[in-house]
């Protein structure tokens, strides 16, 4: 068993699946630096209530959570102070902290206030509690809790309570990574194990938050991929079935040359980045395996006169690979690098197996396919006009690279999100850090937050709520101890009842200005009560405005804030931004190292024509179907390019080397094609975004590539002749 | 050989005997259901109590003044107060302490809200009268006040065991709901008229208790 866990914490060490990646490293560091807040870990439980058994059903659903509670998570309901009792002694130990000396009367005031509701409670360990918190201070902190949350919610029958909605809000702090699934899903089968069968209850359940939302796009690519996978095994097992049926099994021994290829991407990623990312993994496995058509090019073509192509071919490939590797983005970075190193050491491997292969007698060759697709003009001229579309498409498209829309939300989940961003009012929490090691200077700004917010009505959560400036603090102390350290009980203020003096022994038998002193913030001193908003090294703000006007305001006064939309946006901006000169760029390229190996103008365009075609048939796919440009479709892309070159490239020398009439060439297209096709068809039968965006794009990319090799470009050829 | 005469009467003594037997077989059983029943079942409170707890329905809200005195047994010491309750016509009730403090309880079927006046400021701080969930002893313990003063004898007969004692009642947790209840006994003592409950005493199981003394209840003027 532990070793079983030692290879599961190796394994979950070399391949990362953090969001790091995705954006450029000062990014990546606002990103890292506030997923280390505890504040910044939570999620919502929400049910909706309509009548008395729907609280009771919320109860029970509270009592389920809690039993999971500490450590994995705070959870928020049956609000009572006994839930905070250490924080709550923190909180009112610093009592003289935020608020000065009252006098005799005024304590006095605040001690009966105490007894009072002592004596009327019939709850023992909320009175034992009481005896610590003399000064009422439990009332204090019971308001924060229930502002702090992102929406304004009020406390009704031990809940956090949304009255427009009628719906019960239960906060979830949790204490481990979103990654970690299955500690979140241990919480929602809590949930649902509450409502024990009742179907309407599962269905007054809903969950929110980033925590939640990676449990269920988890579970949704699980249950695409296990209803699909039988698609997936049929359609490899017609496929080789049809390779061996056809008596051409020695194309499997092309796999292993590939898979030579992706060890040593895997090996190469290790030494350089310590790990590969799951996306890397998944999609760099993608593009290297395009080598395959390489080997099938050749073994059709019984190893004569195809390596120059394949080389070229190649060549035009790694061109948009180390293009697109000075992008900023580290993800496609690594990607670029991972899949250059495999795609070239596979091809190496692929052409020493044929050279190893013929010199020990061994022919890899194959026979071509019987028949296969004849030149036609009309689909030449479709393949053209496609090209037209990709081409224009590729400048004018818009493009939506908002990582939100690769997230999968049930319909009830979009609801419940729905519900949340209008009560938010559409407008985004805003952050902000302080690293300020200074406590003065550190206090002072945030009690400047907290001023600011007062004055524009604007709800806040932030250090300065907790606890005033270091001067405030340093003020009401004196008033308290600077004539007498021990205030309230040597000797105790006029007019104090000994019943006080019995009752809060407990907290005054250490009240003395030792026991209180101006919280410093040095490290160990953070109180509990402010915890959830200190990482370690800074403070978080979180802003909560109402509106657009408020986020104005807020952003005006304090530019450093920002918002986790601000940071998801960054990616998507920078990378079309690197797009926009990348690929002009790589396709330039690769036009001009067709032009050396052609020597003639119409050759290279040609050669480039079953991209631009592939393309276009990509876009009007996706208009047809009103989907979006993601990123997923952008990586998706780059399989398209590097293939659809290499069919150019093959479909010119076919009729510039060959017989127009060879079958090798159309053989070894289709194979490759169908080979890359089996792979993502299934996926295009899924429901995640993600898994569509990469199966469909990619199937649709291949039919107009091979279109235009097999008419596009005898056309385009016949054209120019003319 | 004995005579037949003999025979016939120790026949008939035997024959008496098995009708004598069965007699009282039959009439233990016929009462027996009954006695197992209305052990099973509450047993009906006395009539007086009931005629003490429906003087409150009657009033159909009302309000009293009372002094109060919580023993605190773990530090042995004595928590006072006055104020005025008020129990409203949904059976709502209000509990306002004018001493040791001003603070005003409401409480309901649902929620209890404590207001307090700090500096001239209202703060309300509520609790969940969830019952049933464990450590809400604020619920358990405020429902027999509500059953009391809500005017219905057979709800508290469901709950506690009624028994008369020297001057009042004790009322201790029926078998059925013991667990969930943090009170021992409560003890009522009627004024001598047997109108309204003068004395109120809550023993809890932690060895704390809390004693009520009320003034006759006045009803609310009707707005």
């Amino acid at each position: 068993m532990s070793e079983q866990k030692t290879l599961t914490a190796k394994k979950n060490e070399l391949i990362k699946s953090g969001s790091e990646d995705f954006f450029p490293p000062h990014l990546a560091k606002t990103l890292n630096d506030f997923n280390s807040f505890p504040a910044s870990k939570w999620g919502f439980v929400t049910f909706d209530v309509k009548s008395d058994s729907d609280w009771r059903h919320g109860e029970d659903i509270c009592k389920s959570l809690k039993e999971l509670s500490e450590p994995v998570a705070r959870v928020e309901c049956f609000l009572s102070p006994l839930s905070r009792a250490g924080e709550l002694r923190d909180w009112a130990r610093d009592y003289p902290l935020r608020h000065p000396w009252p006098g005799d009367q005024g304590i006095n005031e605040l001690m009966n206030n105490t007894l009072a509701k002592a004596m009327v409670l019939p709850d023992r360990d909320l009175v034992s509690l009481m005896r610590e918190d003399p000064f009422g201070s439990s009332e204090e902190l019971m308001v924060k809790v229930v502002n702090k949350n992102l929406i304004q919610l009020e406390a009704k029958r031990g809940f956090l309570f949304d009255p427009l909605s009628s719906r019960i809000v239960i906060p979830l702090h949790f204490n481990h990574e979103p990654m970690n699934t299955a500690a979140t899903e241990s919480f929602v089968d809590a949930a649902t194990t509450a409502c024990q069968g009742d179907s309407q209850c599962e269905e007054q359940l809903g969950y929110t938050g980033g925590f939640f939302a990676s449990v269920e796009n988890k579970k949704q690519i699980m249950q695409d991929l296990s209803s699909v996978s039988w698609l997936s095994v049929l359609i490899l097992l017609l496929f080789l079935g049809s390779v061996l049926w056809s008596r051409r099994g020695k194309l499997f021994l092309l796999m292993a040359p590939v898979a030579i290829g992706l060890v040593a991407a895997c090996g190469v990623m290790l030494v350089l980045f310590d790990g590969i990312h799951g996306l890397v993994l998944s999609f760099g496995a993608g593009i290297v395996g395009l080598s395959v058509d390489y080997g099938l090019h050749a073994a059709f073509h019984k190893n004569r006169n195809v390596w120059k192509s394949n080389l070229f071919g190649l060549l035009t490939t790694c061109i948009v690979l180390v293009v697109i590797a000075f992008s900023s983005i580290p993800l496609m970075r690594q990607l670029m690098i991972f899949t250059l190193v495999g795609i070239i050491v596979s091809f190496v491997a692929i052409f020493l197996l044929f050279k190893v292969s013929e010199r020990r007698g061994f022919d890899l060759g194959v026979p071509p396919l019987k028949r296969v697709p004849l030149g036609n003009k009309y689909l030449g001229m479709l393949m053209l006009i496609l090209a037209v579309v990709g081409l224009s498409g590729a400048f004018v498209k818009k493009f939506d690279l908002n990582l939100h829309r690769l997230n999968y939300m049930s319909p009830r989940t979009a609801e419940i999100t729905s519900w949340l961003h209008e009560r938010m009012g559409r407008v985004m929490p805003l952050f902000s850090m302080n690293t300020e090691q200074n406590s003065r200077r550190l206090l002072a700004e945030t009690s400047r937050e907290q001023k600011f917010a007062s004055e524009n009505d604007i709800r806040l959560e932030n250090l300065g709520g907790y606890l005033p400036s270091l001067d405030v603090q340093e003020h009401h102390y004196r008033s308290w101890f600077e004539t007498n350290c021990r205030v309230l009980s040597d000797p105790p203020p006029t007019g104090m009842t000994e019943s006080a003096v019995t009752f809060f022994q407990p907290f005054l038998a250490r009240f003395d200005c030792q026991y209180v002193r101006p919280i410093s913030l040095e490290p160990g001193t953070v109180p509990s009560y402010a915890s959830h908003l200190y990482s370690g090294s800074a403070w978080l703000s979180i802003w909560m405005p109402s509106g657009p006007k408020q986020e104005a305001l807020i952003r005006d006064q304090f530019p450093q804030v920002f918002s986790l939309l601000d940071v998801a946006e960054s990616f998507p901006k920078s990378l079309v931004a690197e797009l926009r000169w990348m690929l002009p760029t790589s396709v330039g390229i690769i036009f001009l190292i067709l032009l050396g190996y052609y020597r003639r103008f119409g050759l290279a365009v040609a050669a480039l024509l079953p991209f631009f075609s592939g393309l276009g048939t990509v876009f009007v796919a996706m208009w047809l179907g009103k989907l979006e440009v993601n990123f997923i479709v952008i990586v998706s892309m780059l399989m398209l390019c590097g293939l659809s070159v290499d069919y150019g490239i093959f479909a010119v020398d076919r009729l510039k080397i060959h017989d127009r009439n060879e079958r090798a060439t159309p053989s070894a297209l289709l194979f490759a094609s169908a080979s890359t096709s089996s792979g993502m068809i299934p996926l295009v039968f899924c429901s995640h975004p993600v898994l569509i965006s990469l199966g469909l794009p990619l199937c649709i990319g291949i039919l107009g590539a091979l279109g235009a090799a097999f008419w596009g470009i005898p056309l385009l050829l016949g054209l120019a002749r003319r | 050989m004995q005579p037949l005469i003999h025979v016939k009467i120790d026949f008939l003594k035997a024959k008496y005997q098995l009708i004598l037997k069965l007699f009282l077989i039959f009439s233990v059983s016929s009462w027996l259901p009954a006695l197992l029943s209305s052990s099973a079942e509450a047993a009906a409170p006395p009539a007086a109590f009931d005629k003490l707890i429906s003087n409150y329905k009657e009033l159909n809200g009302f309000s009293s003044d009372f002094t109060q005195a919580k023993k605190l047994t773990a530090i042995g010491m004595e928590l006072k107060g006055r104020g005025q309750l008020q129990v409203l016509q949904d059976h709502s009730i209000i509990w306002k302490v004018v001493e040791p403090a001003l603070l005003e309880v409401r409480i309901n079927s649902k929620e209890i809200a404590v207001t307090t006046i700090v500096g001239g400021k209202e703060q309300k701080q509520i609790y969940s009268l969830t019952e049933g969930v464990a450590g809400n002893q604020i619920a358990a313990s405020v429902r027999p006040f509500l059953d009391l003063f809500s005017g219905s004898s057979s709800v508290i007969a469901n709950k506690f065991q009624i028994e008369s004692g020297s001057d009042g009642y004790v009322l201790t947790p029926q078998e059925t709901t013991k667990g969930q209840v943090p009170i021992k006994k409560l003890t009522l003592v009627p004024d001598p008229s047997g109108q309204f409950i003068t004395r109120l005493t809550i023993h809890e199981k932690s060895g704390d208790s809390i004693e009520y003394k009320f003034e006759k209840p006045t009803p609310l003027v009707q707005q």
